[in-house]
């Protein structure tokens, strides 16, 4: 057993209009890995609390959006910096408390800063394509059309990769020359409100404000009449939810919800090649994000074969706490989380599945002190079960075999859910020609991720249940700004 | 004239409702222009998946294919205007020469929606020694289109066209007070397309909620005001639809004093008076420096006084009645409270017939000066011939003012001086600013995306832009 270190408590604090701003409640943020560990003791925002900081927010955007857009980039790309700074500092700097308060491991989260830092970068280069203004001109008018700051934007961000998802609304929006109000996640909020104070030097007082609680912070936030837009990833309930308090005034929403993402093998992969990338794209962040791979179909010819490798290389994960260093699998991030995974699994034992445990525990005696589970993969589930339907989120990883490509495009495309999709072939046409018959929003070809080129030109989102409107890209930075077209007639 | 039966059109057939409800000329109350078969669920069911079959094949024609189709649904608008545009002014309360036009402009929209579709629906490509992305588009479904009573033939093709174009299949439900012209184009354009692709399903705000929370509808796109908006929002919200909105506004027109009084006046007051008020974007406020402000309301009050009120077939009459009764209340109860405010309020026209008068929702237009930037007549959007003239010395107050509006949909500037309209133009928190006129021109037309900010919208409509609003992007990364 590791020698136990447990670090001191944090306080931490709303920032508002510049300042951070204690409050009467607090809750606790525990480490998921150690619960009895409390990382820190975070202020809850209140309907009053929230409107500071909404007001905070508004008096900015006079300022904010006069300064030109290439001086607001100027802004975003420090901000990069500082983040691909942090990202050097590996666990000594902000990564070591996101690692603590996520349960995700350190590699992880050092990865997820640079990716964030990339998003900024990428969302700046996006800015200088999408906000440039479109002029035509004949005998009779001028048309211009400008693009305006949409104006107080709520940025409501998850805890399964909160700086990165936090990265994708905070860089096009304030290249935008909108201001934010953020409300970070109840089990995640520490690393945000961190890195957001250090930034927000590089911008003029109240430009950023971040907010911390759970669904009443968050409906204070989408009911306040000067917010204009939210823009919100997580779950889907709660972005019905958004959604109709954000009726009653008109707002514009952008929402990343989950998914339900297929994997489809094709029968000439390059196996070898092909399963420790996929293995990755389903048990990264030992499951919990969005686009994991969260239903796999193999065809009926390479089923065994490929299935005995999955299990020979999941096997391998050592589960544990994100810090020991022999771990290569973290725990889920909350009670909450764990146990709807726990009864996913018990109800597909129920109903005759055959699920398969794999890899070990780093520290069995310690165990039941985290909110640890083993990967599991099920083998050949029928496909009304829950674990196929639902979005697991999670290291439960269900693998079906198929027939034909139209009998796998009829059940990838069987669900409410269309965020990502992957497919996994030596061909290209195949791939492509297969890619454009599936319902999702984005399609990955022999890698569950985007390439660095895809991280700057696809538009990030989903279809059907799975979202409303698109991040990154020229089209995602669109969410984030008012169009104002004037036509000059010549007399 | 007997009354027309106007039944829903489902997969191109022709459907009808128990009941029926009579549509009246609302210049001639006892004239039953149409008894329309009204809708409930089970019609909105049916047209929603007459929309949904018929949307598994269309989606898998080309661009070219439809684009083709649909620049011959607006050759059909063109030659098909002159049978329905009598009917209109007898539904609306229209003028006819303003259904001519309407139904001409309704045309152009279906062919620039069509153009626009080439460029914007072609995949953007890039590749690089790691990888190949391709960002495609492609249609979202069924779309759910609401369309109000007082311009429906432009504001449904506004909808329709982009939503064909990019491969989408629809359900029109036209206005309770304007159904007839609409549906009468509809049926003849929906001939052209495959059985399906346009429905039309006849109700009120009980088929509209019907039509929003139908699990096979994937967006709404709803022209009107922002009570019914905030209703479809929330009921869109259940299945996490997206939603296109073009709403009131209350629009401002600030004349500079600079400005070219003879070019300015009769296009401004066009801006404001045209179809008795009766359009999102009509000018709805007048802003106007101390220097020139009398000599401006006399000239406006000679010219608006020149108008012709009585039913749009009467002979010689160029200003028609209200649309219906809630809206003519509406301005008759702003009008009393208005004059009680102690401004300059000035009724002018003349009536025509006036032995008819009692007969239909006829108001004079209203010219109202001396009134303050604070006054309920200017802050408030009327949907009708109120025109407040406000006088100003401060151009930054009247800024504040403006912007302090919880509506931002257009916007006029009337001025000589170019640098200054876009200046001016820049600080207005709204949708879209014309300057020199009060709409967009050709150009504008196919270029402007159409709607407006804060209150007055989500999204926009026609342009480029306007297509995202109908599809879903699908975006491909080959890893090599």
């Amino acid at each position: 057993m590791t020698k136990r270190v447990t670090p001191a408590t944090l306080t931490v604090d709303n920032f508002i209009d510049g300042a951070w701003v204690g409050s009467d409640e607090r809750f606790d943020v525990r480490d998921p890995g150690r619960r009895a560990d409390v990382i820190a003791r975070v202020a809850v925002a209140d309907e009053a609390q929230v409107d500071r900081a909404v007001e905070s927010a508004h008096k900015a955007l006079k300022p904010w959006g006069a300064i030109s857009i290439d001086d607001r980039a100027a802004a975003v790309l420090r901000a990069a910096d500082l983040i691909e700074a942090e990202a050097e500092k590996g666990i000594e700097g902000l990564a070591g408390v996101v690692v603590r308060e996520t349960g995700m491991l350190p590699v992880e989260i050092i990865m997820e800063l640079r990716g964030a830092a990339y998003a900024a970068r990428d969302n700046v280069e996006a800015a200088k394509v999408a906000l440039e203004p479109v002029i035509v001109e004949d005998k009779a008018s001028i048309v211009r059309i400008e693009h305006r700051p949409i104006g107080v934007v709520a940025a409501i961000v998850p805890w399964n990769a909160p700086i990165v998802l936090l990265i994708r609304k905070f860089a096009p929006a304030l290249v935008a020359g909108d201001t934010l109000v953020i409300k970070t996640p109840p089990t995640a909020p520490v690393g945000v409100a961190i890195l957001m104070e250090k930034l927000a030097g590089l911008f003029p007082r109240g430009v950023i404000n971040v907010v911390h609680g759970g669904a009443e912070t968050g409906a204070a936030l989408s009911a306040h009449p000067k917010v204009r837009l939210i823009s919100f990833t997580g779950g889907g309930a709660a972005a019905k939810q958004i959604m109709k308090t954000a009726a009653d005034t008109l707002k514009n929403v952008q929402f990343e919800l989950g998914g339900n993402d297929a994997a489809i093998v094709l029968d000439d992969v390059d196996m070898n090649k092909a399963i420790p990338t996929l293995i990755a794209g389903a048990f990264h962040r030992s499951g919990q994000f969005c686009f994991a791979i969260k239903r796999l179909y193999v065809p009926e010819s390479i089923y065994d074969a490929f299935f005995d490798k999955l299990v020979a290389e999941i096997d391998a994960f050592r589960v544990g706490h994100p810090m020991d260093p022999r771990t290569t699998f973290g725990p889920i991030n909350n009670p909450g989380q764990l146990a709807y995974l726990k009864s996913l699994v018990e109800k597909t034992h129920a109903a005759g599945g055959e699920l398969i445990e794999l890899g070990h525990k780093v520290d069995p005696e310690s165990w039941d002190e985290g909110n640890y589970m083993l990967p599991v993969l099920v083998r050949k589930p029928a496909g009304d079960f829950d674990i196929v339907t639902c979005e697991q989120f999670g290291p439960v990883l269900p693998v079906m075999s198929y027939k034909s490509e139209d009998e796998v495009v009829a059940l990838a495309n069987g669900t409410e859910y269309g965020l990502g999709s992957s497919i996994w072939t030596s061909d290209f046409e195949r791939g492509v020609a297969l890619a454009r018959r599936l319902e999702a929003g984005m399609t990955y070809i022999n890698k569950n991720a985007q390439s660095r080129l895809g991280r700057r030109h696809m538009p990030f989102g989903g279809i059907k249940q799975s979202g409303i409107g698109t991040e990154n890209s020229e089209l995602g930075l669109a969410e984030f700004t008012e169009i104002h077209a004037m036509n000059f007639h010549k007399v | 004239m007997a009354a027309l039966e106007l039944d829903h059109l489902i997969d191109n057939q022709d459907v009808a409702s128990p009941t029926r409800d009579d549509l009246s000329d609302p210049g001639r109350l006892d004239d039953v222009v149409a008894r329309v078969a009204r809708g409930g669920a089970s019609e909105v069911d049916a047209a929603v998946k007459s929309a949904h079959r018929a949307f598994q094949s269309w989606k898998k024609t080309t661009y070219a294919e439809r684009a083709e189709l649909l620049r011959k649904a607006a050759d059909l608008l063109d030659a098909e205007a002159e049978t329905v545009v009598e009917l209109m002014a007898r539904e609306s309360g229209m003028l006819v020469p303003t259904n001519k036009a309407e139904i001409g402009m309704a045309a152009n929209i279906v062919r620039d929606n069509a153009e626009a579709g080439e460029t914007f629906l072609s995949a953007k490509q890039v590749e690089d020694n790691e990888s190949w992305v391709s960002v495609e588009k492609r249609p979202i479904g069924v779309i759910a289109a609401i369309i109000p009573w007082n311009a429906p033939i432009i504001l449904a093709m506004r909808k329709v066209s982009p939503a064909l174009v990019c491969g989408n299949t629809i359900v029109v439900k036209p206005a309770p007070t304007a159904p007839l012209g609409l549906s009468i184009l509809l049926k003849k354009m929906a001939a052209l397309f495959p059985p399906g692709v346009i429905n039309v399903v006849h109700g009120g705000g009980d088929v509209g909620h019907a039509l929003t929370v139908h699990p096979l509808v994937g967006k709404v796109s709803f022209t009107g005001g922002g009570a019914v908006a905030r209703m479809i929002m929330k009921d869109a919200a259940d299945g996490i639809k997206g939603v296109q909105f073009e709403l009131g506004g209350n629009d401002p027109a600030i004349l500079l004093d600079d400005a070219d009084l003879d070019d300015a006046l009769p296009k401004l007051l066009g801006g404001a008076f045209r179809r008795s008020g009766q359009f999102c974007f009509a000018v709805k406020r007048v802003y106007v420096p101390s220097s020139i402000y009398e000599e401006v309301v006399k000239r406006i009050e000679a010219e608006v006084d020149k108008f012709k009120v009585g039913h749009p077939l009467t002979k010689g009459v160029n200003f028609g009645p209200i649309n219906n009764k809630g809206q003519f209340d509406f301005l008759k109860g702003l009008l009393e409270r208005t004059r009680k405010g102690g401004y300059t309020v000035k009724e002018l026209g003349s009536v025509v017939a006036s032995e008819t008068w009692e007969q239909g929702y006829y108001m004079r237009p209203v010219v109202v000066s001396d009134i303050d930037l604070e006054a309920e007549l200017v802050q408030v959007e009327q949907f009708g011939p109120l025109l407040p003239v406000v006088r100003y010395d401060d151009l930054d107050q009247v800024v504040d003012s403006i912007n302090d509006s919880e509506l931002g949909l257009g916007s006029s500037i009337w001025t000589r001086d170019f640098d200054k309209a876009l200046k001016l133009a820049q600080r207005l928190e709204v949708g879209m600013t014309f300057i020199n006129n009060s709409g967009t021109s050709r150009l504008g037309q196919k270029n402007i995306p159409f709607g407006g900010v804060k209150q007055s919208g989500i999204g926009r409509e026609s342009s480029p832009i306007g297509l995202r609003e109908y599809v879903e992007y699908h975006a491909i990364n080959f890893h090599k």
